[in-house]
């Protein structure tokens, strides 16, 4: 049961707990503890999450269009400082569906979805 | 373009306005998606919310990079326990089983997903194939309506995944002892809550 404990729920102090408990000569001697990411991970989905709320009204105004803008250049750069390296890549949200995000407003207004 | 061919077919051949009239249902009906004015539908398909959105940017890469960053913190390279003579990893600090740990913990939290307090109704299988899309190199396929169901959900699931955000005060008692204590607290809140629902 108490390896269950440590299984699911305390990897970051598991860690934590055996860094400072190393001597030195150990490998882990004097190594940085590691911090939860969860914060930085759910500003990310929750941004991401505001946009896709937004890009679905339907009868958006001028305001409202200028706050889907704003959401776009928002997420974009919430992934890019949060998740600098996204699955092990540089530059790694340099790519056509992340920046097409910021033509969104674009689109809409190209298409007629909004109301004058 | 098809699809008003189609229409115009079927207003005007007898046959199928018969079988129509006959089945009392349309036989080509007509997409709606057609008839917004002027949108160009198949010029503004790519764009849209699923590929664009959930599939293209949300599924194929905010959900991965979300389990890399996890990975990454508790599998940095210097939380190292042993290395061999030419210097290759023999012990990670955090085992296959431990990292595992926290993914499984992910996929068990999106189960217990219901529609009776949350809206969105998450199945067991669903939640296996979450996990292996995303720990497991061959599976690769989520429509947009369950990547949906992420967006709504993964926000309100990633807090506390490997770390208590509050730790117990029944920490310091040993495990079996808390585990007791804490059910029976958390029973007496629910039974507290069933009853004020009723009383209401």
């Amino acid at each position: 049961m108490h390896s269950d404990l440590a299984v699911l729920w305390l990897q970051v102090d598991h860690v934590n707990a055996l860094i400072r408990a190393a001597k030195a000569g150990d490998c882990l001697f004097g190594v940085e503890e590691i911090k939860d990411p969860s914060d930085k991970l759910i500003e990310v989905h929750l941004a991401v999450l505001r946009y896709n709320m937004q890009s679905r009204r339907f009868g958006l105004t001028a305001p409202g269009l200028v706050k889907l803008r704003d959401l776009a250049i928002e997420l974009l750069e919430v992934v890019k400082n949060n998740m600098p390296m996204k699955s092990g890549e540089k530059n790694a949200w340099k790519f056509e569906k992340a920046h097409s995000l910021l033509h969104k407003v674009r689109y809409r207004m190209r298409y007629r979805m909004y109301c004058l | 373009m098809i699809s008003i061919a189609i229409v115009l077919i079927s207003s005007v051949s007898p046959q199928v306005a018969a079988a129509e009239r006959n089945l009392k249902h349309k036989l080509y009906p007509v997409n709606a998606m057609l008839d917004i004015e002027h949108c160009d539908t198949l010029q503004a398909a790519p764009k849209e919310e699923l590929h664009q959105m959930l599939i293209g940017f949300y599924g194929e890469h905010v959900v991965p990079a979300t389990f890399y960053e996890i990975k990454e913190t508790l599998r940095r390279p210097d939380l190292v326990l042993s290395r061999t003579r030419d210097g290759a990893v023999s012990r990670y600090a955090v085992p296959d089983e431990m990292l595992k740990g926290a993914f499984v913990r992910l996929r068990d939290r999106l189960t217990a997903c219901g529609s009776s307090d949350l809206m969105i109704q998450v199945s067991p299988e669903y939640g296996s194939h979450f996990l292996a899309m995303y720990t497991e190199p061959d599976v690769k396929h989520l429509t947009g309506d369950r990547v949906k169901v992420l967006m709504l959900s993964l926000p309100f699931l990633l807090r506390d995944l490997i770390k208590p955000e509050v730790r117990s005060a029944l920490q310091k008692i040993s495990y079996p002892i808390s585990y007791v204590i804490s059910y029976a607290i958390s029973y007496m809140i629910s039974t507290e809550a069933m009853f004020g629902a009723y009383a209401l």
